[in-house]
């Protein structure tokens, strides 16, 4: 439920920041409060007035996407959100907004295949259920549940060694990876877990291609054997690590939190048993 | 007397960075691998990591290319002893290495320098200040977000 007052409370405050710097970016946030209070009218005009000095400012471009939104004038909402994404680039709050407008704009396929996208990298978060289940989506989140309450229940159980599909399994439900592939020496997969843009295949040629080339550079400067990798791009991490066995690659968000990603692969990788056999394709690290 | 401003921004970010625990040296270079300023420490070769550092994010880009555009804006490799860092701010980029053991907490360090040269690029020279801001600034901020 939403807290009147407190909404009251921040729109007292943040255009007293406003009255004191009129180029402040602070506008964003009084409209915001306003859109919740429900005062469409009002949020409209704070925003457009801000929105008139900052154009490129794509976080006020998203609170008046959700004004329209609000205001069932889905065309100019859809506008507004593709200003923003055009200012900053996408954002997992524009993906979500943009699921929500193809909805309300009817178009059901178009928003399922990003909401789809947006659950199967953060199957946790509570906003992007919702969002599947407005899509009729509700089996998706069953299997993953599933899948989701197994590993806890099979890691417990043991509470030692993991197989290394268990491992890839594990890490590729951990929120906001995208994909993980396990790499022999000469750069062919062991096996993986990676959907979307590029095959694991393509994943395993293309990381122990990088892997090289590091590990060459590295040495020119004596840094001796090359250990781990971490590329970022403005979308996206690829994080590689050297084991005993195998080269791990795995693909995340560039929001993923890195601290607490590594402390849990450095878990996993110690706890991995054995490479089936039967899917070793020869060659260790 | 006339007090002297220390405004040379580029030499206060690597001040900053060399610092910290654990850095053996950091280096500043433009886009063609021209170097800026370097602050050495125990054996540091600046100008051979620069080569090697602008190498290899080339080579990364060329690689990355069509999978993650416009490409590498930051590279980390960690060696037995050794901690590599490759950072794209601008059109300059920080190299800085380091101790594997220094803690993780020096990539915020390196945002912050980062943070420093494009404030002061935006200031001096808005025509060739960035469009957007580098990727490891992005990451440290949503931390110190997460932290207040």
């Amino acid at each position: 439920m939403i807290d009147t007052a407190e909404l009251d409370d921040r729109i007292v405050k943040c255009e007293k920041i406003l009255a004191a710097d009129a180029n402040s970016q602070i506008f964003a946030a009084i409209a915001e409060a306003y859109r919740k209070k429900g005062d469409l009218q009002k949020a409209q005009e704070v925003c457009q007035k801000g929105l008139n000095i900052h154009p490129d400012y794509a976080t006020a471009r998203i609170v008046m996407a959700k004004i329209y939104l609000d205001k069932e004038d889905f065309d100019r909402a859809w506008d507004e959100l593709r200003l923003g994404i055009k200012s900053s680039g996408r954002t997992r709050a524009m993906d979500i907004l943009e699921a929500e407008i193809l909805i309300k704009k009817g178009k059901i396929k178009e928003a399922k295949a990003i909401a789809q996208k947006l659950y199967l990298s953060d199957p946790q978060d509570e906003t992007i259920k919702n969002l599947m289940i407005a899509l009729g989506e509700e089996n998706l989140i069953e299997r993953s549940a599933d899948v989701l309450a197994s590993i806890p229940a099979q890691v417990n159980k043991t509470n030692k060694k993991l197989t290394l599909q268990d491992v890839l399994n594990i890490i590729r439900v951990t929120p906001r990876v995208l994909g993980v592939v396990a790499v022999n020496e000469q750069g062919l997969v062991i096996d993986g877990r990676f959907d979307g843009n590029i095959s694991k295949d393509e994943a395993a040629a293309l990381t122990s291609g990088i892997f090289d080339v590091s590990c060459t550079g590295s040495e020119r400067i004596s840094l001796g054997q090359t250990k781990e990798i971490l590329i970022e791009t403005r979308s996206s991490k690829l994080w590689l690590v050297k084991t005993f066995r195998f080269l791990l690659v795995i693909m995340t968000r560039d929001d993923v939190s890195m601290g607490s990603l590594k402390l849990k692969i450095e878990d996993l990788i110690q706890r991995v048993e054995y490479i089936h056999e039967s899917s070793e394709q020869g060659g260790g690290y | 007397m006339k007090t002297v401003k220390n405004t040379d921004k580029f030499q206060v970010s690597v001040e900053y960075l060399t610092e910290y625990t654990g850095v053996k040296g950091v280096v500043i270079t433009d886009s063609e691998g021209l170097m800026i300023i370097q602050q050495p420490k125990e054996g540091f070769n600046g100008e051979l990591c620069a080569a090697v550092g602008l190498e290899l994010i080339k080579l990364l880009d060329k690689n990355l290319h069509g999978i993650a555009e416009p490409g590498c804006e930051f590279l980390s490799i960690k060696t037995g002893a050794d901690w590599l860092t490759v950072a794209k701010t601008s059109i300059f980029y920080v190299i800085v290495l380091a101790d594997r053991k220094a803690d993780d907490l020096l990539n915020v360090r390196i945002s912050r320098a980062l943070e420093m040269i494009s404030s002061y690029m935006k200031e001096k020279y808005p025509a060739v200040s960035p469009e957007r801001e580098p990727a490891v600034r992005r990451s440290a901020r949503k931390m110190e977000a997460s932290n207040v």
